[in-house]
């Protein structure tokens, strides 16, 4: 990556476009609104809160005013906030605000942190009145996501008179190169199950197995790994045959419990993204529709189990969608899925973080096809977790 | 292929952006709309002139509304029509005499509003109510009443509210602002003062009464009609901890002290938080202000003309005809039809329909800067204001969707944890309370979708409850 020159491609660096589009909704309205206002800027990581700390002071600076911080590095500061607010003193060049601090969720100390601020804004909250006839300029708070549900709580008098909430929710995975380009929503990457190294052994073993009662299901389970390994070496014709023979094979079984229902979904799952592969999307479609439906009443009797499955199968139902260029209804199947990842995202992080990553990357690709606005929360919630994870990890 | 804004949009840009900012409008502002004085609309602010100008010495009404449906604005339209009458009209902020995230009790609230009586009339018509004005005044008696206790209990231990007290008295305490910010000294009045409350009462009463007649001769008028607004009192909510404790303590004022809230000579006027209808159903009647009924209370929501006609009228005084033309476009019906789109996700609540057009006005530059205005601007200026609603707990959403399914609050009971619930609901505007000769409540346009997909999901985990 190459060093950034200007507030801005740092910017882009770290967030993307997208990004930076939000950003300028806050910034607008230090051109087009005059007097006080109360912007609320939401973003993931301290960093990217000062780029935009400076940039705004850049903003105003050609304009002849300055930002002023009123700073909340501690906890008390947040505590303390409307005392420290109204002993500020407002100078003729004052052209904004600037306070709040962004504590991820993943801080040791976030509880603390939260009922500082919840402190800090319910005071702030009885003096709406006070504060709007105190600053003739803007007042940015920021911080990070979870802010504006205890902003909405704790202040709700406050949050009534917000002049706008930003979230700058950053771009997953590599920028896009040029507008407009054909995206393909790769169902591949929610394929489910281990893949065997040299599948025709796999399948080899397998053969032993058939016609044998009692044993569909260990044979269900060498013929998906058959496929997935046939899968990886692109050979897809041979892929389909290993899932769809798994497929019949436990649809046969009339299974009592979630366990074989979730091989039969899988087999369903994998054979979908096959026939997708082939072209035969139609076909593609009903099993990757079938697939879900199976894992959705999994997930119902063993949620812990069975959810991750069910998101698999929203990601490789939308990817079908996409392909056929109904993209707005790929991206409420993607929603879904990210919408049942989440709490397991929460819990167990770097488990489901690569699939939480996919659903995310698909679901932005297949809204920005079908023109529509991203839900900026939803995304925003996993890229937290993606966020804290990174930063977690030593830089190589 | 893109265009860019030439100065003369920008301007125009601007000068909309700043006409759709959000603030009480007082009484004559070229911006007001009088959407509640419409004949298909409700006018509590009428009712409330009616009552007032029916009751000849005094009376007490209470008024609600929720947050951003123009109850400043209102409250100040009253203010100004009954001044037009020949009403001295005083009026005073609640919060800034009372804590608006702790309980409150009669002895305080007593006090702050005899306080804020006194400064109003003093203000308005140049007048002291007395040489000392009520803080001394209440300072004297309370010094008196303290000292008298003392004197006959000798033995009076340090840590008694009498003892303490007239320590802090002495000491040179601002009663004023002790009442506001120091919940120890307001507990030990309290409970200093709890037996002794006709007293205070009545040395209220005495306070208020002088303040009526040194107004009525300041003006030279002896038959001078006084109402006090005594507003923002329904901000009075605690934070998460201490919330219930709070929504009781208002509760109590209300239900045991209705008649010790009444002044002498007065015409008052108390904003309340809509919620005691909840807590206190038919206990008493509160005019409540509702947001602009832009649907009909039927299954399907049909379209209620009226209301969009109110909003239409508002939004086009604050863009001019020119200005909209401009901005959604030259061709008939067209333009309309764009802005309804954003009038239809408002909810008929007054502050959410300046925020989506606002938000619009601020998407135009950096994303689409063309004029007219482009669909997909208007798409994702809905998008963003729907964001700002989420996220919604699973819980809540099963809730909300009841409430769009009844049409009322699908309150389960009056305890304090449900009404504190639903009255973070209607706070955030998730639900919005509408009238037609009768009160209804419904969800938000905005989150309708999502309610409803949300209440179908089936529970995958509860800890998704935060």
């Amino acid at each position: 990556m190459t060093q950034a020159e200007t507030v801005e491609e740092e910017f882009l660096q770290i967030y993307g476009r997208e990004a930076w589009t939000d950003w300028q909704r806050l910034l607008v309205h230090f051109d087009l609104g005059e007097g006080f206002a109360f912007l609320v800027l939401l973003l993931p990581g301290a960093i990217g809160a000062k780029i935009c700390q400076r940039h705004l002071s850049e903003h105003l600076a050609s304009k002849g005013k300055r930002l002023a911080e009123v700073a909340c590095e501690w906890r008390d500061d947040a505590r303390r906030l409307p005392e420290r607010l109204f002993n500020f003193e407002v100078t003729g060049d004052l052209g904004g605000v600037w306070t709040g601090s962004v504590v991820p969720d993943s801080d040791p100390e976030i509880d603390e942190w939260r009922k500082a601020w919840r402190w800090g804004l319910a005071s702030l909250n009885e003096r709406r009145n006070p504060l709007q006839r105190h600053f003739s300029c803007p007042l940015v708070l920021v911080g990070d996501p979870w802010l504006q549900a205890l902003l909405r709580e704790a202040a709700p008098d406050l949050w009534s008179i917000r002049t706008a909430v930003v979230s700058v929710i950053p771009s997953l995975g590599p920028a896009e190169s040029s507008e407009g380009s054909n995206v393909q929503i790769e169902p591949g990457r929610f394929l489910k199950g281990e893949a065997a190294s040299d599948p025709d052994y796999t399948l080899e073993q397998a053969g032993r197995l058939r016609g044998r009662p009692g044993m569909e299901s260990t044979l269900a389970r060498l013929l998906l790994r058959s496929g997935n390994g046939f899968y990886e070496h692109a050979r897809y014709e041979a892929a389909e045959e290993c899932f769809r023979e798994a497929a019949e094979t436990l649809a046969q079984l009339a299974p009592s419990s979630a366990e074989p229902r979730g091989d039969w979904a899988a087999s369903l799952n994998n054979l979908a993204v096959m026939l997708s592969k082939l072209g035969r999307r139609e076909e593609a479609l009903a099993k990757a529709q079938e697939a879900v439906r199976i894992y959705e009443q999994a997930a119902q009797a063993r949620p812990e189990a069975f959810l991750p499955d069910f998101a698999r199968s929203c990601g490789v139902l939308g990817s079908i969608l996409g392909s056929q260029g109904r993209y707005a209804e790929a991206a409420a199947v993607f929603a879904r899925g990210i919408r049942a990842l989440s709490p397991l995202l929460r819990k167990l992080p770097k488990v489901f973080s690569d699939l939480a990553a996919n659903l995310c990357q698909s679901y932005t690709e297949a809204v920005r096809e079908a023109g529509m606005e991203p839900d900026r929360v939803l995304l925003g919630q996993v890229e937290r977790v993606l966020e804290e994870l990174r930063r977690a990890k030593p830089s190589k | 292929m893109r265009m860019a804004l030439n100065p003369e949009q920008e301007r125009l840009l601007k000068r909309v952006y700043q006409s759709l900012a959000d603030r009480p409008l007082e009484p004559g502002d070229p911006f007001y709309e009088p959407i509640y004085q419409r004949p298909e609309a409700e006018d509590p602010v009428a009712m409330l002139k009616t009552r007032i100008s029916r009751t000849d010495v005094e009376s007490l009404h209470l008024f609600s509304g929720f947050r951003g449906t123009g109850k400043t604005t209102e409250l100040l339209r009253l203010g100004a029509k009954l001044e037009q009458q020949g009403y001295l009209v005083l009026y005073a902020n609640a919060l800034e005499y009372l804590s608006g995230s702790e309980e409150v009790d009669i002895v305080t609230m007593l006090m702050a509003v005899a306080g804020a009586f006194g400064e109003q009339v003093e203000k308005k018509t140049g007048t002291a109510v007395s040489e000392e004005g009520f803080w001394r005044r209440i300072g004297n008696y309370l010094s008196k009443t303290t000292l008298e206790v003392s004197e006959l209990s000798p033995k009076l231990e340090i840590g008694s509210p009498a003892r303490d007290i007239l320590g802090e008295l002495k000491a040179g305490l601002d009663l004023k602002v002790a009442l506001k910010t120091a919940p120890s000294f307001r507990q030990k009045l309290h409970d200093f003062m709890a037996n002794r409350l006709g007293d205070l009462k009545r040395e209220v009463n005495a306070f208020i009464e002088e303040g009526v007649k040194a107004a009525r001769h300041a003006k030279g008028q002896p038959d001078l009609q006084v109402v006090f607004l005594f507003d923002q009192f329904e901000q009075i909510r605690g934070s998460r901890s201490n919330e219930q404790a709070v929504i009781r303590s208002v509760e109590r004022q209300f239900a045991r002290y209705m008649d010790t809230l009444r002044l002498p000579l007065v015409h008052v006027i108390y904003t309340v938080p809509p919620w005691l209808q909840f807590v206190l159903p038919g206990a008493f009647s509160i005019e409540i202000l509702p947001c602009v009924r832009l649907w009909e209370n039927d299954r399907q929501r049909s379209r209620y003309p009226g209301g969009w006609r109110s909003f239409q009228d508002a939004i086009l005084k604050r863009f001019t005809e020119e200005g909209f033309r401009q901005i959604f476009g030259t061709s008939p019906g067209a333009g309309q039809q764009m802005a309804d789109k954003l009038i239809a996700q408002s909810g008929g609540h007054f502050r959410d329909l300046l925020r989506l057009f606002r938000e619009a006005i601020a998407l135009v530059g950096p994303w689409r800067p063309t004029l007219p205005i482009t669909p997909a601007v208007l798409e994702r200026a809905v998008a963003n204001i729907r964001n700002e609603f989420r996220p919604i707990a699973d819980d809540d959403a099963r809730w909300l969707a009841e409430i769009g399914r009844r049409r009322d609050t699908a309150l389960p009971d009056s305890s304090p944890e449900s009404v504190g619930r639903l009255s973070s609901f209607l706070d955030a505007h998730l639900v919005l309370y509408l009238a037609n000769g009768e009160g209804w409540y419904d969800i938000h346009p905005l989150i309708r979708e999502e309610v409803e997909a949300l209440a179908k999901l089936p529970l995958p985990a509860k800890s998704r409850k935060q």
